[in-house]
């Protein structure tokens, strides 16, 4: 186990350096530059190299990458040219907004989904399937801006129930960081809704097709019991999977819903960096998602090595 | 006395061909402690019956059931899921037939073997693990000290199946229904199992109803024998009175194509096919087939008697008795 998620790691390494390598030619894809966006609209030509030499800017971009590089395998990340702030101290600063969102979210759509999907398939062709289906068809065609908008004007600008967007920190205000988020995540988490709901409910009925399922019937387990610790613990297998994929969507989708609730997360910090050009703040930025990606990929496998004795490393 | 009654039962299924009629008025008696043949080809409603009378029939679904399945003096049918859970396991047990997919993949085999019990009786951790130990021990796998906290992709198909033995015994049941247990097993292990299971009934008193499409196993294990053909019971008889004087058609048809050790006969496979239960038809449902058949056949045979021990569901059957 413990060699396998070495393994695993070393694995990771060839990955991030593409990450790296892509965060830092892409930002350079959109036009102007760092000096550019910092000056405004008025500037000449050689206050701007100047400044570009300052910043090493002027250096044929390998050299300039080698730079980033090695100055972030030493464990610094730089510091934006543009806000003057240490790139690693703005991702911190934002990062909790972003994790709670994204965790609010995934809780939502699980403590939603899975007692639907489990409930529709034993129940299947039933009543409540039946609505499970309508409900996951409608959360993967409605697209989150428009939920989250429609969601604004009803329950927070009609009824007055929710504020319409902001944020207050758990240590300040712990019910009002929840009440500032609860929208947030609402949006968020409804097309994983849709999807974990479906896919839930899918798993359950190949599960509950099995001769095990039977078996367990017929020693006289309580419905409860074949249920959960027989059907549903076969079928987190591959609803953990697609859970995992959910997340990384997640991260994603958090850009737009962030700007959309004005929260200052991740998202929002990632759309500032690219108006200003800030490339080292973006590059950052983007290197910390990848990582995160890996790390939520590497602990799916390792969930799977728990949930499923068949596997073995 | 009898343990459990089977009165006219009925199952059909709503499919998308229309309404099928697996099970069509089978009437079988097990006494307690005996154990009774269920044989019959492939798709004559074997599984479904045994599936009745667990109540694990999809009824909210596809399936209609009707008749009686008497249990001691109660209709099973007439019960409530929570009543079946209850019955489930402590009075009636059953195993399938596919020891691959019979076992959770992902819980150990001494859990599964001791969770019927576990939730009945409040067993302790301990307890529970040493109560399995002994069912695996019972059951015959070896070692079981050691293997009791594996899991089921360790094991060959014959362990797997003992294992489910072991889950279905270990609730001490009155009536064990096996649906087929040794047809997925080579045949060495499927004589090693059937041993086992003989001895387990002898120390037990479980009576079983062994369902199967072998002859040749009814012939091992059982006491008695119920021939079913397109959902019905065409005769009954113990072992020695069908293997000896078999009426029904169909019956001798199916002993002909069974082969019967250190005999070197020809078998015959029987011509044409069942029906397939979506054109219900008032006759003898061997009619088509039946190299016997004749005008009369067109209406229903009723079961009669042969002997006290022995019935038959055929018109012509005195007429085609052996001398
Ligand atoms: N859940 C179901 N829905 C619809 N039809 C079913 C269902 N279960 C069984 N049947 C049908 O009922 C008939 C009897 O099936 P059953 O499984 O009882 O046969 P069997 O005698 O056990 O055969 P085998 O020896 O192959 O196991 C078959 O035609 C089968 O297709
Ligand atoms: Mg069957």
């Amino acid at each position: 186990m413990w060699r396998y998620t070495l393994k695993r790691l070393g694995m990771a390494v060839p990955v991030l350096f593409g990450i790296s390598i892509i965060a830092f030619f892409s930002v350079r894809w959109v036009p102007g530059d760092t000096i550019t966006a910092m000056l405004g609209a008025q500037y000449t030509e050689e206050q701007a190299e100047r400044l570009r030499e300052q910043y090493g800017l002027d250096q044929p971009v390998v050299v300039q990458y080698g730079r980033w590089l090695s100055q972030i395998l030493r464990g610094d990340w730089g510091t934006s040219v543009y806000t003057r702030q240490p790139v690693i101290e703005a991702i911190a600063e934002r990062l909790p907004v972003t994790l709670q969102l994204v965790a609010m979210s995934l809780a939502m759509a699980i403590a939603l989904a899975l007692p639907l999907g489990v409930w529709a398939a034993v129940r299947r062709r039933g009543p409540v399937d039946a609505s499970v289906t309508v409900l996951g068809l409608l959360g993967l065609s409605v697209p989150g801006f428009w939920l989250g908008t429609l969601l604004i004007l009803g329950l927070s600008l009609q009824l007055g129930w929710f504020p319409s967007g902001g944020f207050i920190r758990w240590s300040v205000d712990p019910w009002a960081n929840l009440h500032h988020l609860f929208l947030p995540a609402l949006t968020l988490g409804g097309a994983v809704a849709a999807v974990l709901l479906r896919m839930t409910r899918a798993a359950m009925l190949d599960v509950l097709d099995e001769e095990y399922i039977d078996l367990a019937r017929a020693k006289g387990l309580s419905p409860r019991r074949w249920i959960i610790r027989h059907a549903l613990r076969n079928a987190l297998i591959p609803i953990i999977t697609v859970t995992g994929i959910q997340a990384g969507y997640l991260l994603g989708g958090s850009v737009v819903i962030e700007q959309i609730f004005s929260l200052p997360g991740i998202g929002m910090l990632s759309l500032q960096a690219i108006n200003n050009r800030d490339y080292l703040l973006l590059q950052g930025v983007i290197l910390f998602i990848g990582t995160t990606f890996v790390v939520i990929n590497l602990v799916i496998d390792l969930i799977y090595t728990w949930l499923d004795p068949r596997i073995t490393y | 006395m009898a343990l459990l009654t089977i009165d006219n039962l009925h199952v059909r299924f709503r499919t998308p061909a229309g309404l099928l009629h697996a099970v069509n008025g089978v009437n079988l008696q097990v006494d307690r402690g005996e154990i009774v043949g269920l044989v019959g080809e492939s798709g004559c409603g074997k599984s479904v019956t045994a599936r009745a009378i667990m109540r694990l029939l999809p009824e909210h679904r596809s399936a209609q059931v009707s008749g009686r399945v008497v249990w001691r003096d109660e209709d099973l049918l007439a019960k409530s899921e929570t009543d079946m859970v209850r019955l489930r396991g402590a009075d009636l047990a059953m195993i399938f037939q596919d020891p691959l997919s019979a076992l959770n993949p992902v819980m150990r085999i001494g859990d599964q073997v001791i969770e019927g019990p576990r939730q009945r009786e409040k067993l302790s951790r301990q307890r529970a693990r040493a109560r399995a130990i002994e069912w695996l021990d019972h059951v015959g796998i070896p070692d079981a000290a050691a293997r009791v906290d594996q899991y089921p992709h360790t094991f060959s198909g014959g362990m797997r199946q003992r294992v489910v033995m072991a889950t279905a015994l270990s609730g001490s049941p009155d009536l064990l229904i096996a649906d087929e247990p040794t047809t997925a097993l080579d045949v060495t292990i499927q004589a090693q199992l059937l041993e086992r299971l003989r001895t387990l009934q002898a120390e037990t008193g479980t009576a079983i109803l062994f369902i199967t499409h072998d002859l040749a196993v009814v012939a091992q294990l059982c006491h008695r024998v119920a021939v079913m053909y397109a959902g019905r019971i065409v005769e009954q008889a113990t072992v020695a009175e069908l293997f000896a004087h078999p009426r029904h058609p169909y019956t001798r048809a199916l002993l002909n194509s069974t082969p019967v050790p250190g005999q070197r006969e020809r078998l015959e496979p029987i011509p044409g096919a069942p029906p397939d239960g979506l054109h219900p038809f008032s006759g003898c449902p061997f009619a088509d087939r039946c190299p016997h058949a004749i005008p009369a056949c067109d209406l229903p045979p009723p079961l009669e008697d042969v002997t006290s021990t022995h019935r038959v569901a055929c018109h012509r059957h005195e007429e085609l008795a052996d001398p």
